[in-house]
């Protein structure tokens, strides 16, 4: 009797928004050269950029990229820790922390020739300051933002930042 | 700031709290429900069962001016004239007649079951302090008139603990108050749910109404006073979560990215 229509969701799923951005990271890669991303936010929420890393990780496995996924972290111990490159299904993970700006850049020039990829996560830079020496050595930064948890006035601090910092901001990835 | 804050963000507000209004929402209706329904006779076995009876006479004190010379008399001496009337029936005398003559009148066993009175077994005597309980003298506030309320759940006895007032006023107390006399104004019976409730709406010249009225009343005073104060309170804390997603607001959505001329390159989903 009632024919109820469902609305066509326009909205790619939530593989396909991560296929997308991969397609738009290879895109980007080749168009400028660029090989070594550092991703960074202004949601300091633990975990946020974990889970979008690991996802976005896998998809670019999945298109047989070459890729070494970094995790830095910064705490307050003074503790370092240059972890040794570990193999996963597809891509390589290596964990900082507290690793100084200068062995960073050796290890990427060593170590860059190597994989078609390097993404490396950072933590938020308004809360840890030596985020942003990474950032420095890093190709280009991509922000990733969620909506409705990105505070007008961090962002705005943040770019300021990286702008005078004369980090290249190569865009941004929302997260509904 | 403002141009960052509009309908939309609003709802994105609602959207990202809305755990805590919900968790608020449940939280308040509890309370306030269990508050009010405590108060709310829930069986109504009092209102509909036993109603109490408010028997009532109000009394208008006419200043006797024969032998007085008009000039001279103050205004609060006119004032007082009731209060002596009120005084008189408060006393224990008055008591002690209307508890002699309620003993003669009725079995201890109707009058304990029918009025709140205590009658002490063996000597059949009625108890000093519950012989205030059914009883309520009050004087109409500047005027000369005051009322005299009889409370039992029978309508009979009210109404004889009411005629042994009037009787006590008409034997007694004509000698003691002079300078003024008594006229009978009007009588009344109605229906309450408490003694407290005569004080509210004090009109002892109508007759009311059933206590299913009573209870319908007092339902929807328990909706009143829980939904008012949940819907104030609600109104509140979203008033407060606006206030701060004003004055702090938040990139809710592309186009707000889209303004600082840095490329979006992907819409990752949850």
């Amino acid at each position: 009797m009632f024919n109820f229509v469902r609305k066509n969701n326009l909205k790619p799923s939530l593989n396909e928004s991560y296929k997308y951005f991969a397609n738009n990271l290879i895109s980007l890669s080749e168009d400028s050269g660029s090989k070594v991303f550092a991703f960074t936010s202004t949601n300091s929420k633990p975990g946020f950029l974990r889970k979008i890393s690991e996802k976005l990780v896998s998809t670019l496995a999945e298109k047989n990229v070459n890729v070494l996924f970094v995790k830095s972290e910064f705490e307050s111990k003074k503790v370092t820790l240059f972890g040794k490159i570990q193999k996963f299904d597809g891509f390589d993970f290596l964990k900082l922390v507290n690793v100084s700006q200068k062995k960073f850049e050796e290890f990427i020039s060593e170590n860059g020739k190597n994989y078609d990829m390097i993404l490396v996560f950072v933590p938020p830079m308004i809360l840890k300051a030596d985020a942003l020496e990474y950032a420095k050595v890093c190709d280009g930064t991509i922000l990733v933002e969620k909506y409705g948890d990105c505070y007008y006035s961090n962002y705005e601090n943040m770019l300021l930042t990286l702008k005078l910092s004369n980090v290249k901001i190569l865009g941004v990835l929302t997260v509904c | 700031m403002t141009d960052h804050f509009g309908i939309k963000d609003m709802w994105v507000v609602v959207k990202k709290n809305i755990y805590l209004i919900l968790a608020a929402l449940f939280l308040l209706l509890f309370v306030f429900g269990v508050i009010n329904y405590r108060k709310l006779d829930v069986f109504g076995m009092e209102n509909e069962s036993r109603p109490l009876y408010a028997s009532s006479a109000s009394y208008y004190v006419k200043p006797n001016f024969e032998n007085i010379n008009c000039d001279k008399i103050d205004a609060n001496y006119l004032r007082s004239l009731p209060d002596d009337y009120v005084s008189l029936i408060t006393t224990d005398a008055c008591e002690n007649f209307i508890s002699e003559n309620l003993s003669k009148m009725y079995s201890s066993g109707y009058l304990e079951f029918n009025s709140d009175l205590t009658v002490t077994h063996g000597s059949d005597q009625i108890s000093n302090q519950s012989i205030k309980k059914i009883y309520k003298v009050q004087r109409k506030n500047n005027t000369m008139v005051f009322d005299i309320y009889a409370f039992a759940y029978d309508k009979k006895l009210s109404d004889s603990i009411l005629s042994l007032f009037q009787r006590y006023l008409k034997e007694n107390v004509k000698d003691m108050v002079k300078n003024s006399s008594l006229e009978i104004s009007g009588n009344a019976v109605k229906l309450v749910s408490s003694v407290k409730d005569v004080e509210v709406d004090a009109e002892p010249r109508t007759v009311e109404n059933a206590p299913s009225t009573s209870r319908t009343l007092k339902i929807k005073s328990f909706l009143k006073n829980t939904i008012i104060p949940v819907v104030g309170l609600m109104a509140l804390l979203l008033f407060i979560l606006m206030l701060k997603a004003y004055f702090n607001p938040t990139l809710n959505r592309k186009s707000d990215f889209a303004q600082y001329d840095i490329p979006i390159l992907g819409e990752l989903k949850k």
